[in-house]
Formats: structure tokens, C-alpha cells, sequence
């Protein structure tokens, strides 16, 4: 989205248009509260995150100033009371694991350390219909810190609600693949004694998940049948230079969260969405704070920034081989090269000069005659996924059926 | 072409002396369907003279003709004129000249001398009552009345009407008529009719319009009558002419912030990929900017960009670009005068709080049949004018196309030759001279833009296309010396579509259309004395779809969304006067009394009484019939101007005007976007009112060949129009909902010097500011704490050069340096984490700005002159657009890299951009 204007040009046979960075000097710093919140309708403690903004770039690494000693709490429109403590620094976990209920509504209240208050509008639990099916299709996308599309699998999801009410819906969704290494380590190392022997632990199949970082919305407004139908989830780019290219080489599989949320949280969501993908280009957006659903009751001009989003939510996960992306997917390549001429081989005296460093790793030890052994040593990449996934199975994990 | 230049040279050093050498002999011939070739040499005989010319021109010509006792011009004249042959004859022989025609010195000056030899014409001879003044005279020696000899009365006043028109019968606006003994004068109007008040008798006119030669009549004026000129800019004139830049009219003329562009004028005006563009003009005068070069609008004293009226022969035009700014859609061939009002408007004009720009094209030749021809890197335009009668009625027709999508197609990068990009105009305009009174003017309008690329490239949709449909038909009618009228019915259309296809069950189209019919009626008297009072009557009916989705395929499920239909009438009935009560006074006063009505059919919902307008609040909502008034507003504009005239030279000025307007533009960028849509006021949304105060000092210096000016002015706004953050008003059913609407200040000072000559052009400062306050009642409506805050078009600072240099007769320089403040922008001030993901949070709304923007433009334009292949006329044109290669920052956005917020900047021509455009002329 970022550097569409290049490619207006170019529209005219003219590439003359240029981006460059520029130090972002002289800022000034707002401190405002800043409420995380979400109430879903699943039996858990529910968190509330209070923090303040942080200034632009601080090298502070706790970014965001933590609100600690307020008192929060949950009012349900039946009266209730559903406190919170606070756990850590800013983290606040209601007292009892509790559902919220279809057809109630809630409200945040949230009193500070220096006696301001703050409440949230009240808002409507509805519940989230089943998601319906998750799909995948080959396909291109324009990539914008590429300037230019690139082949991917694009996982979409079907869902049909189950009443009026649910119009509105927020995704999220985690992936998690198999990793499976060229060469698979036979021996372990033990640098303190520079010996090696059998390795118990499995070190080249690996489990690695990562989670969404962007705003997913779908309504069934724009939809003639009020279904949301080919709602694009997750999009994993293939070819060269994409850090995602070896997602899809073996077992893959994601599970998409889906919350059902109210018109105002989907407004809130969509301008902050705008903000952030809607500039860079010939158009720019006006830009501005994002106010959501909480306000000062103490002081009315008050900028209260986040959102406390009451949801309904259901959850899907599905798995994917390589086979399911249709006969034009390649099984792309392992995210190292790692050919034959990457083992080295050297001999036991030697072995602790190479493994001390820990960049490589031991995969098989041949005995010839002679009382002598050859070492075979792959590097890291080839043959350890520990260092970047995990190597314990996730409790969801199905294997194929075999 | 050398020879041509040298005999001319031997012509001026010998002038003088040639002149007293014709002979004054009378001579008989008769031709009979002779070869004019073997005509000439009898005459070559006869007369002694050696006749000089090129044999082609008259190959297979003949000549009949029977002259007794005529001079020896008289006869060349009969044998040529004909063939469209010219002759010039002094002691060293007769030079004839095909295209242009040599003058020692103007006709009208011998005749004027003549006259005087000779006194008052003799008595008891009937003149026709009009006659047409010449500067290329074919009535020599004629005595010039004006009047019924019958009604002359000694020491009365009479009135003289007429018309100046260029030697196309094309208007001329703008031309000052006056008396040499500098009494009385006065200037065309937009159909170059001019109305002038002189005492009966001898008179010594003159008649003068920058880029024409100015026109000496020595006339006996007995009663009022008419008396037209044509101005001549096409002849080649042995003695100098000095131009004497008595355009006084700056001076006097009450109005403020008027700029007067004449096409002609700006030709040499460096251009941007090869198109001469009159709104890219327009943003070097004084008060106009443009926020960067790709920006589709301008702002005008601090207004904002939807606060433009662009009329093109009185229709209004909504979206005046092609491919988003970098061109405006008007083709300039075609184009006669862009008047714009910045200050003083017009009572007859209205609808808009900051400008009007009044865009005329040309009255279509009704004599001579010519084309035009120009090609540029990205487009290739063409332009005719057909006589249809002679005399009577002429057609002109204009087109112009880009062919970038021949450059696409053979672009090596796959991802950009699939990419489309085209757009058109076309324009057609019909001129009819009905009688001496009465006249029709047609006019067609059409373009067209064109996109397709990639989605995502550039906006959230694949496919992109708009047109404007532009139809008028004007009347003029003369009643009498004093009276006219104009009466006009026109159609305005506008339309976008758009299309995403990425997804075949989610692929839909969108559309937005407008449409206006519109009437105007303007009825104009002129004083005997110097002035005018005009009135009239003036009605726009809108028809406005703001908005339809529908599936695009069978396969997709996109649900059909249709956005109620803004259906509204605004009237406006206006009357101004123009005299001047004491001689050194001069006043313009104007009323504008409009109405705007929204008519039905209509929902419309009703909020919480002191609620947020939100859909939580709506509590009910009322229905409307077709065409009942759903709401309905009334305003009285005032428009005043006077001038107090120091002296000749020095007047000072003041101004209080008064606009309102109906019809809003909804944009959420700092520019116009394409998507952009314009809604009617309704129940919830109150027209924009805007009343400006400005005072300003004028002077002339050296014999009025510097003309300069000082304007201050202070605008109050009401009712500006912003947007709640993030809002999204396309297919929104309640505008309302995200709809700000506050007061607003802007203020400055222009100053301006331009100069006339050989070295001519403008320079210009600005210095204005902007600033709007929205304070509603609730959090969510207050933005910047309610407090005044700058606009995003508030630009303190610019300035403004434009120069043109003649070099020689085919050579002109011209070069364009541009300096402004960077526009306000909004920055980040802190960022937080929402759901796990990084969010900005930005500041107060323009607190900062971008760098400061400053641009060279250099062009050279070589006339190639006429060449020997009969009237062909080509030209070429190199124009360097950033010449310095300044890298001017666009815009700026902030993006995370690596978790770390980054600042981006954004340019668009950083480096020089050459461009040749070829035009080819046939006359």
C-alpha cells in the first residue's frame, strides 16, 4: 500500500517519484491512558491491560508506561459486579473465571490512582456463529514492501450466522507448521568434555507458530446473502526473499478466531485500520487520534485512546498438506540450502574446534578401519530447527492419517 | 526566408524616402480570363514597375477585369485580391506577398490625415450606418461617420455601440476604446461589445488590446450608432509599434482580485509533459495554490478546494482533472479567456465561498477554415474551425487523447504493461449569427478517464473510470444601443465508476453521478454615461446519486446498496450596477438573493434531541413525497466594490463580498481524491457562508507598462466542512454522521507587479492564512480542543514568478520559479499496544509541516515562421519542468520498520523533466 505512487507513474512512462526516509526529530509526547480490554463469552478470567502511550521510539523497553493500583471491574446490565485484580504491572485479571452472556450487556469501570474515572459504553454480548469451513487457494497478491505481487497461498474462511445480530466480526488467527530439517542430528556434543554420543532429543522436526498482527474485519452487510464468504484471512507468500516461503512444506495448519463484535467496535477497528494502510499514497488520509467507547468521567475533553470490545467468540482450526494447494504448487524449498557439499567432514580431533563456536551440529559418525571415525557436521540451519520453532509437539497437532 | 527578412530590412532603411516616390498616375486595362501571370506583366508595361513574386502562387490563375482611370493600387488591388495576394509598392517595384501583408504605416493613420485634409466630408452623402473599421483597412480613402447625418446637433452627446472582434470574427474582451484627448473611454465585455460616450462631431478613436495592434479612427460622429473594429495581430508592420500599455483598467476598474487570462498570452508558460494548462497558470497568480503538483485542487484566499466554481461556457465541471491533477481537462486550443473572481464576485455569479474561474471558449472562425495539430510524449490533440455560412455561422471542434497506453503495452516490467491508463476530451462548439441582433452559441463538452491497475496499486479497486458530459445553449439578443440580454440552458453531468474484481463472490461495481440542468437569464442595460445595470435570474436543479453497489458477475454474492438520491433546486435572482457618481469614484454594487431547496422523495431520520449523531440516537425518521420540500434555506450575498481613483495612475480600492453555498464536496484526504463525492445541504447539513472584507492600492508606473497592486483581506467562514477521523462517507446513507461542520478565518496580503513588452510576465507574493474551528458539543465532534487550528491547505508564504522574453520574431524564452511553505501536517505523539498490534497515535491535527516547496520551469519556443509550403505553420516547444531538480516533499507518512516508527517522504518529480511537444497550425 505504501508506494503506490511509483506505480502511477510509471503509468505515464515516467518513473521520476522517490520515498525516503527521514529522521523523525522534534515530536512531541501526549500522555494518554490507554484501556486494552475485551470481555468474550468464553469461561476464563478476562484480562484488562491499562497503560499510557509511549513516547515515539523510546528506548524504554517496557514501551508502555504501565497504570498500576487502579480498581477495574466489569457491571453486567443485570447489576453484577465482576471485580479485578491487578497481577503484574498494568495487567488486571477478573477475580473469577466467568462467561459473558448472549443478550446481556457490559460495562467497563475503571478508577485510577489519582481518583480519575472512566467508564466504557455499555455494550451487547452477541454470540459468534461456528466458523464455517477454511479454505485455501494459489493465487497472487500484491505485496507492498515489495511493490509487486507475489505467488501465495491466501487461506480464506466461509461463515454463516446464525441470527441478525451478527453482522459484525473481527478475526485472528494462529498458524502453525511442521518444520522437518535436511539432515537430521544423530549424535549430541558435550563441549565440557568435547566427547559426543546418541542424542535423545529430537532436533530436527520442529513445530513453529506465529500469530496475526493485522486488523482482519468481515461483515455480512456487503453480502447478498448475509453470509460472510471469502473472508481473507492469512496470506503466505512464496518466492525468493519472502522470510514465509517455507511455511507451507510440510504439515500446515491455522486456526482462525472469530469475534462477533458490536457496529461501534467495528467502526473503531476500521478507522484505526485506515490510519495505518490508507497513507503513503497521492490521497492520504486526514490523520488523527482513534477515540473508542471509553470516557473520562471526571474531565469530559479527556482523550481516552483503546477500546474495551465485549465479543462473542468461536474458533476453528484445519489442517493442510502441501497436496491441498492444487497441482500448480511447488513444494517450495527448505528456507537454508542445504546440499550434500554443506556436510563437512573432520576428524575426531578436530571436532571440538568446529563445535565449540555451536554452529554446527553432528549427524552421523562413520567408523572406518583402523581405529579411526570420520564426523560429519552440518551447520545449525541444516539440521537444528530448535533455535527458531519448537520441537515439542503442540497438544492440537494431528498427523496426516496415514 | 532570409530573403524574406532582408527585403524587409531594405524596406525600413529606405521607408521614408520610398514613400514620397509613388506616382500618382491613373491607368486602363481590361482583362479578359488572361493568365494573371501575363496580366502582371502589361501592368509591368504600362507602369514602369518591376513586379516582384513567386510564379507558383499563380499558376494556373486568371485574371478578368475592366478598369478605367484607376490608380496603380487599384488595379493590383482588383487583380489580387481574388487570388488573396497582397501588394506593397514603392519607387523600386511592386513586392507581392501571399499570407502576410506589408503595411508602411496603418491605413487608419493616412486616413485620419486624410480626413483632416480634407475637413468635413461633404455634405448630402448617405452613409451606411455601420461600418467595420479595419487596422489592414480594405476601405481606404473612405470617411468614417458614425450616426445619421440628419440628427446631428452641435455640442450633444453621443453614444457609439459596437462590437471589436479579432480578423476570425472571434471576440475580442477586454479592449479599451477611448478618445485621444483621454475623456471619455471604455473596455469590451465578454462578448467584446462596447457601449462609448462622446461628444458629437470629430472624435479621434482609439482602440487597444494587449497582443494586437492597436487601432487609430479618425470618426464624425453625427448620433448614436455603430461602429465596429477588428483587431489585426497577424501583420507584419515596417514601422515599430509601440505599444502603449494604457490599460488603465486595473486602475479603475473597481473590482479586486480579478485575473483576466488570455490564453494567447500564457502560451509560452513553461509546460508539464507537453500540456499547456490553463489551472496549472492560473495557480502562479496571486491568492491561487496548488498544494503540489500531482494535487488535484487548489485553494483560493484560504478556501477550500471544493469552493471553486469551474465554469466552461457557464456549465458547471466537477471534476476539472485528468488522471488525478497532473493534467486539467481542458484542452487550451479551443479556449478563448479564463476570468477568475477571487475577491470581487459577480453578482451574477454564485453557488461557490472562494472563487469563481469563468472558462470561454473561442467563437469558431466563420471566414477561414484552420486546423491545429499538437503532439507531446503522452497525448496528440487536434483542433478545426469550419466555417459553415460565411459571415454567419461557424463549427470548431477539438479532441485530445492520451496514447500512454501504447507506452504501457510495451513496458519489459510484467507488472506494469497490464496496466491501463487513457483519457480523452472532446469539445464541439457551434456559433451562430442569427442577424445583427441576435446570436446562439452551442457548446458540447465531454471527457473521459480511464483506469485499470492493478488493485491495491493505487486504491482499494482494480478499475477506475469518470466522465464529465457538458451541453449549453446560449441566446444573445441585442435590443438597442443600450440593451442586451443573454439568456442560457445547460446540462452538467458527472459520473464515476468503479469495479474490484480481485475476488469473484466478493466483486462488485460502484457508481456516483451527478447531474445539474441549469438556466440563467441576464438582462444588461448600459448608462449613456459610462456604466451598466444588470439583473437576472439564474436556476440549478440537482439530481445526485451518492452512491450504488452492485454485484458484478453472476457469481457474486455483494449485496446491491443503493444510497437515496439528493434531489435539490437552487435559484438565485441578482442584479449589480456599475457607475460612478463623481468622476474619481467608481462603485459596483451587486445583490445576490438565492434559495436552495432539498426536495423529496426522502427518509429522513431524526436524532436525540442534544445527541451525538450516531445510528444509536436515531429515534425516528420522516418520510417526504416526491419533490416536497424536505428543507429549504434563503441568503442575500452582497457584493460591493469601489475604486477611488488618486490620479491616472494611482487608485485605492475596497471590497465586501458576500458568498454562500449549497453543494459540498465530501473528501477525507488533504487533496481531491478521485472517490471524492459532492452532496447537497440538507436537514442536518447547513450551506457554507463566507463574507470577505478586502481593501487594495493600485498604480501604474512607467507609461502604464507596470502594472502593480496591493490586496489585504479578511474572510469569515461559516459552516466549513471537515470529517471526523477515519470517517467513511462513501455509501454512507447519513453523511451527517461524520460530517464536522465549524467557523472558519483566513487572511493575507497579495502583492503583485506585471509588466508588458518584450520581457514581460508577472511576479507575484502571497502571503495568506487559514484556520477552522471545530468545537461541537461533544468530545467526538471537537477537534484540536475546539481551539482555531490551520487548515491543511494553510500555506503562509508563496511567490510567484513568470517571465517571457521575445528573443526574436520566432524565438521566445519563458521561464516559471514557484516558491511556497510546506502544508501542515499531522504527526505522531505517542504510540501504544491494542491487541497486540503497534498503533500510532497522532497529535494535534496539522501542527506540523512539510518542507517548504520551491520549483524552476524553463522553456524555449522556436516558431518555425510560414513556411514556403503555403499557410503551414509549425512550432516546437522544450519545456524543463524542475529544472533544479528539487526534490519537493509531497506528502509524509509513518510506518513501522522493524518496530521502529520511520518517517517517510514522498516526492514526485525530483529531478528535471524535459519535454518536446510538436504543433503543427494550418491557417
Amino acid at each position: 500500500m505504501k508506494i503506490k505512487l511509483l506505480s502511477l507513474l510509471i503509468l505515464v512512462g515516467v518513473s521520476f517519484s522517490c520515498i525516503n526516509e527521514f529522521e523523525l526529530t522534534g515530536l512531541t509526547y501526549d500522555k494518554l491512558l490507554v484501556v486494552d480490554g475485551i470481555l468474550t463469552d468464553e469461561l476464563k478470567q478476562h484480562h484488562v491491560r491499562l497503560t499510557y502511550t509511549s513516547p515515539i521510539n523510546s528506548d524504554d523497553e517496557n514501551s508502555s508506561p504501565p497504570v498500576s493500583g487502579a480498581q477495574v471491574s466489569i457491571l453486567d446490565s443485570d447489576g453484577n459486579i465482576y471485580s479485578y485484580i491487578e497481577t503484574s504491572n498494568g495487567n488486571y485479571v477478573s477475580e473469577i473465571a466467568f462467561r459473558a452472556m448472549p443478550g446481556k450487556s457490559y460495562t467497563l469501570q475503571i478508577s485510577t490512582i489519582d481518583g480519575n474515572e472512566y467508564i466504557s459504553t455499555e455494550t451487547e454480548l452477541i454470540s459468534s456463529p461456528s466458523i464455517g469451513s477454511i479454505y485455501p487457494e494459489l493465487t497472487f497478491k500484491l505485496l507492498t514492501d515489495l511493490n509487486r505481487t507475489a505467488p501465495g497461498v491466501q487461506f480464506y474462511i466461509d461463515s454463516k450466522p446464525e441470527n441478525e445480530e451478527q453482522i459484525y466480526f473481527r478475526y485472528e488467527w494462529s498458524e502453525t507448521f511442521k518444520v522437518i530439517t535436511p539432515f537430521k542430528s544423530q549424535f549430541d556434543y558435550n563441549p565440557q568434555t568435547g566427547d559426543y554420543f546418541l542424542r535423545e532429543n529430537k532436533i530436527d522436526v520442529c513445530y513453529q507458530t506465529n500469530y496475526s498482527d493485522e486488523i482482519i474485519l468481515g461483515n455480512t452487510n456487503s453480502n447478498a446473502n448475509n453470509q460472510l464468504t471469502e473472508v481473507p484471512v492469512n496470506f503466505v507468500a512464496l518466492g525468493p526473499n519472502r522470510n514465509t516461503s517455507d511455511y507451507l512444506r510440510n504439515r500446515y495448519s491455522i486456526e482462525v478466531t472469530q469475534y462477533a463484535i458490536s457496529a461501534d467496535d467495528y467502526n473503531y477497528y476500521q478507522r484505526i485500520k485506515k490510519l495505518d494502510e490508507d497513507t503513503g499514497t497521492l490521497f492520504d488520509q486526514q490523520l488523527g487520534s482513534v477515540r473508542g467507547n471509553i470516557k473520562s468521567l471526571s474531565d469530559e475533553e479527556e482523550l481516552v485512546l483503546g477500546n474495551f470490545e465485549v465479543a462473542g467468540v468461536s474458533r476453528k482450526r484445519a489442517f493442510f498438506d502441501p497436496e491441498d494447494y492444487g497441482e500448480n504448487f511447488e513444494v517450495p524449498d527448505f528456507r537454508y540450502f542445504c546440499g550434500i557439499d554443506e556436510i563437512m567432514t573432520v576428524s575426531n580431533d578436530s571436532l571440538s574446534y568446529y563445535m565449540d563456536q555451536g554452529f554446527y551440529r553432528i549427524i552421523s559418525v562413520v567408523s572406518i578401519p583402523i581405529n579411526d571415525e570420520e564426523i560429519r557436521l552440518s551447520s545449525r540451519g541444516c539440521s537444528d530447527c530448535t533455535w527458531y520453532a519448537d520441537s515439542e509437539k503442540p497438544e492440537f497437532w494431528i498427523d496426516e492419517a496415514e | 526566408m532570409k530573403k524574406v527578412l532582408l527585403l524587409l530590412l531594405v524596406f525600413i532603411s529606405t521607408l521614408e524616402i520610398l514613400k514620397a516616390q509613388v506616382p500618382d498616375q491613373k491607368y486602363n486595362f481590361k482583362f479578359d480570363s488572361l493568365l494573371t501571370v501575363n496580366a502582371l506583366k502589361q501592368i509591368e508595361d504600362k507602369s514602369g514597375f518591376q513586379i516582384y513574386y513567386k510564379t507558383n502562387w499563380l499558376e494556373g490563375k486568371y485574371t478578368t477585369a475592366d478598369l478605367q482611370n484607376a490608380s496603380i493600387e487599384q488595379v493590383l488591388s482588383v487583380v489580387l485580391t481574388p487570388l488573396e495576394l497582397f501588394s506593397f509598392i514603392d519607387a523600386s517595384g511592386i513586392y507581392i506577398t501571399s499570407d502576410k501583408k506589408i503595411v508602411s504605416k496603418f491605413p487608419l493613420i493616412e486616413e485620419a490625415i486624410k480626413a483632416d485634409e480634407q475637413g468635413v466630408p461633404p455634405a448630402g452623402l448617405m452613409f451606411k450606418n455601420d461600418y467595420v473599421i479595419k487596422s489592414d483597412s480594405l476601405y481606404r480613402g473612405r470617411v468614417i461617420t458614425v450616426g445619421k447625418q440628419a440628427n446631428f446637433k452641435e455640442n450633444t452627446k453621443s453614444l457609439i455601440s459596437g462590437k471589436v472582434t479579432d480578423i476570425y470574427n472571434n471576440p475580442i474582451k477586454d479592449a479599451i476604446i477611448y478618445t485621444k484627448d483621454m475623456n471619455s473611454s471604455t473596455t469590451s465585455d465578454d462578448s467584446g461589445n462596447f457601449l462609448l460616450s462622446v461628444s458629437s462631431g470629430k472624435v479621434s478613436l482609439r482602440v487597444q488590446r494587449m497582443g494586437y495592434i492597436p487601432v487609430n479612427a479618425s470618426v464624425v460622429v453625427y448620433s448614436d450608432g455603430q461602429l465596429d473594429f477588428v483587431m489585426s495581430d497577424d501583420i507584419i508592420t515596417l514601422n515599430e509599434v509601440s505599444v502603449l500599455g494604457g490599460m488603465r483598467r486595473n486602475v479603475s476598474d473597481p473590482m479586486m482580485g480579478v485575473n483576466k487570462m488570455n490564453i494567447e498570452d500564457v502560451k509560452n508558460v513553461p509546460v508539464i509533459l507537453g500540456e499547456k494548462d490553463i489551472i496549472n497558470v492560473a495557480t502562479t497568480y496571486p491568492g491561487i495554490q496548488k498544494s503540489g503538483e500531482a494535487a488535484a485542487g487548489f485553494n483560493v484566499r484560504g478556501g477550500k478546494s471544493d469552493q471553486n466554481l469551474i465554469l466552461y461556457d457557464g456549465n458547471t465541471v466537477y471534476n476539472i482533472n485528468h488522471f488525478f491533477g497532473f493534467f486539467s481537462a481542458f484542452n487550451s486550443d479551443l479556449l478563448q479567456s479564463l476570468d477568475i473572481y477571487t475577491s470581487s464576485i459577480p453578482a451574477e455569479f454564485g453557488g461557490r465561498l472562494s472563487s469563481i474561474f469563468d472558462i470561454n471558449t473561442k467563437t469558431p472562425s466563420m471566414k477561414d477554415f484552420n486546423f491545429e495539430l499538437g503532439v507531446s510524449p503522452i497525448t496528440a490533440k487536434l483542433k478545426t474551425e469550419i466555417p459553415i455560412i460565411e459571415n454567419k455561422a461557424g463549427l470548431m471542434l477539438g479532441f485530445r487523447a492520451t496514447y500512454s497506453n501504447w507506452i504501457l503495452k510495451r513496458l519489459q516490467n510484467v507488472q506494469f504493461n497490464q496496466n491501463r491508463v487513457s483519457f480523452s476530451d472532446f469539445s464541439a462548439v457551434y456559433a451562430h449569427q442569427l442577424d445583427k441582433d441576435n446570436s446562439v452559441k452551442l457548446s458540447l463538452y465531454n471527457s473521459n478517464d480511464y483506469f485499470n491497475i492493478a488493485t491495491d496499486t493505487l486504491l482499494n479497486f482494480s478499475d477506475f473510470r469518470y466522465q464529465n458530459n457538458l451541453a449549453s445553449v446560449k441566446w444573445n439578443h441585442t435590443f438597442d444601443e443600450y440593451n442586451e440580454s443573454e439568456f442560457r440552458v445547460g446540462y452538467t453531468g458527472y459520473n464515476y465508476q468503479l469495479q474490484n474484481a480481485e475476488s469473484d463472490v466478493n466483486a462488485f461495481e460502484q457508481t456516483y453521478g451527478l447531474q445539474e440542468l441549469n438556466t440563467k437569464f441576464t438582462f444588461s442595460h448600459y448608462y449613456k454615461s459610462n456604466g451598466n445595470f444588470k439583473f437576472g435570474l439564474e436556476s440549478k436543479l440537482y439530481n445526485i446519486n451518492p452512491g450504488t453497489k452492485t454485484a458484478l458477475n453472476d457469481s457474486s454474492e455483494v449485496s446491491a446498496v443503493n444510497i437515496q438520491s439528493d434531489k435539490g433546486i437552487e435559484s438565485a435572482l441578482f442584479a449589480s450596477s456599475t457607475y460612478s457618481p463623481v468622476k474619481s469614484l467608481k462603485l459596483d454594487l451587486g445583490l445576490r438573493f438565492s434559495n436552495f431547496m432539498m426536495l423529496g422523495a426522502r427518509n429522513v431520520p431524526i436524532y436525540l434531541d442534544d445527541a451525538l449523531y450516531n445510528s444509536d440516537n436515531i429515534i425516528d425518521s420522516i418520510s417526504y413525497g416526491p419533490n416536497e420540500i424536505v428543507k429549504d434555506y434563503w441568503e442575500l450575498d452582497y457584493r460591493l466594490s469601489l475604486s477611488y481613483l488618486l490620479n491616472k495612475k494611482n487608485s485605492f480600492k475596497a471590497s465586501f463580498n458576500k458568498t454562500t453555498q449549497y453543494i459540498h464536496s465530501l473528501s477525507n484526504s488533504a487533496s481531491l481524491s478521485p472517490t471524492d463525492i459532492w452532496v447537497l445541504s440538507n436537514t442536518y447539513i447547513k450551506p457554507q457562508i463566507s463574507n470577505q472584507f478586502a481593501i487594495g492600492f493600485y498604480k501604474n508606473l512607467d507609461d502604464n507598462k507596470y502594472e502593480t497592486s496591493i490586496d489585504l483581506y479578511y474572510k469569515f467562514m461559516q459552516n466549513l466542512i471537515d470529517f471526523k477521523t477515519g470517517s467513511n462517507f462513501i455509501l454512507n446513507e447519513n453523511v451527517e454522521q461524520v460530517v464536522l461542520q465549524g467557523p472558519g478565518r483566513s487572511y493575507g496580503a497579495e502583492f503583485s507587479i506585471k509588466k508588458s513588452g518584450d520581457l514581460n510576465g508577472w511576479f507575484n507574493y502571497t502571503y495568506s492564512r487559514a484556520f477552522i474551528k471545530l468545537d461541537g458539543d461533544f468530545v467526538e465532534e471537537t477537534i484540536n480542543q475546539g481551539q482555531y487550528f490551520r487548515t491543511n491547505y494553510d500555506q503562509p508564504h508563496a511567490v510567484n514568478l513568470v517571465a517571457n522574453y521575445k528573443l526574436t520574431q520566432r524565438v521566445s524564452l519563458s521561464m516559471n520559479g514557484s516558491y511556497k511553505t510546506g502544508r501542515p501536517i499531522t504527526y505522531p505523539t505517542g504510540e501504544y499496544t491494542y491487541r497486540g498490534k503497534k498503533v500510532i497515535h497522532y497529535g494535534n491535527r496539522n501542527a506540523f509541516r512539510i518542507p517548504d516547496y520551491f520549483r524552476i520551469d524553463f522553456g524555449i519556443n522556436l516558431e518555425e515562421g510560414h513556411k514556403l509550403t503555403k499557410n503551414l505553420h509549425s512550432s516546437w516547444s522544450l519545456s524543463i519542468y524542475n529544472l533544479l531538480g528539487r526534490d519537493n516533499i509531497y506528502s509524509v507518512y509513518f510506518d513501522y520498520q522493524n518496530n521502529e516508527l520511520q518517517g517517510y517522504e514522498l516526492s514526485v518529480f525530483n529531478r528535471p523533466i524535459p519535454t518536446l511537444t510538436f504543433n503543427l497550425r494550418f491557417l
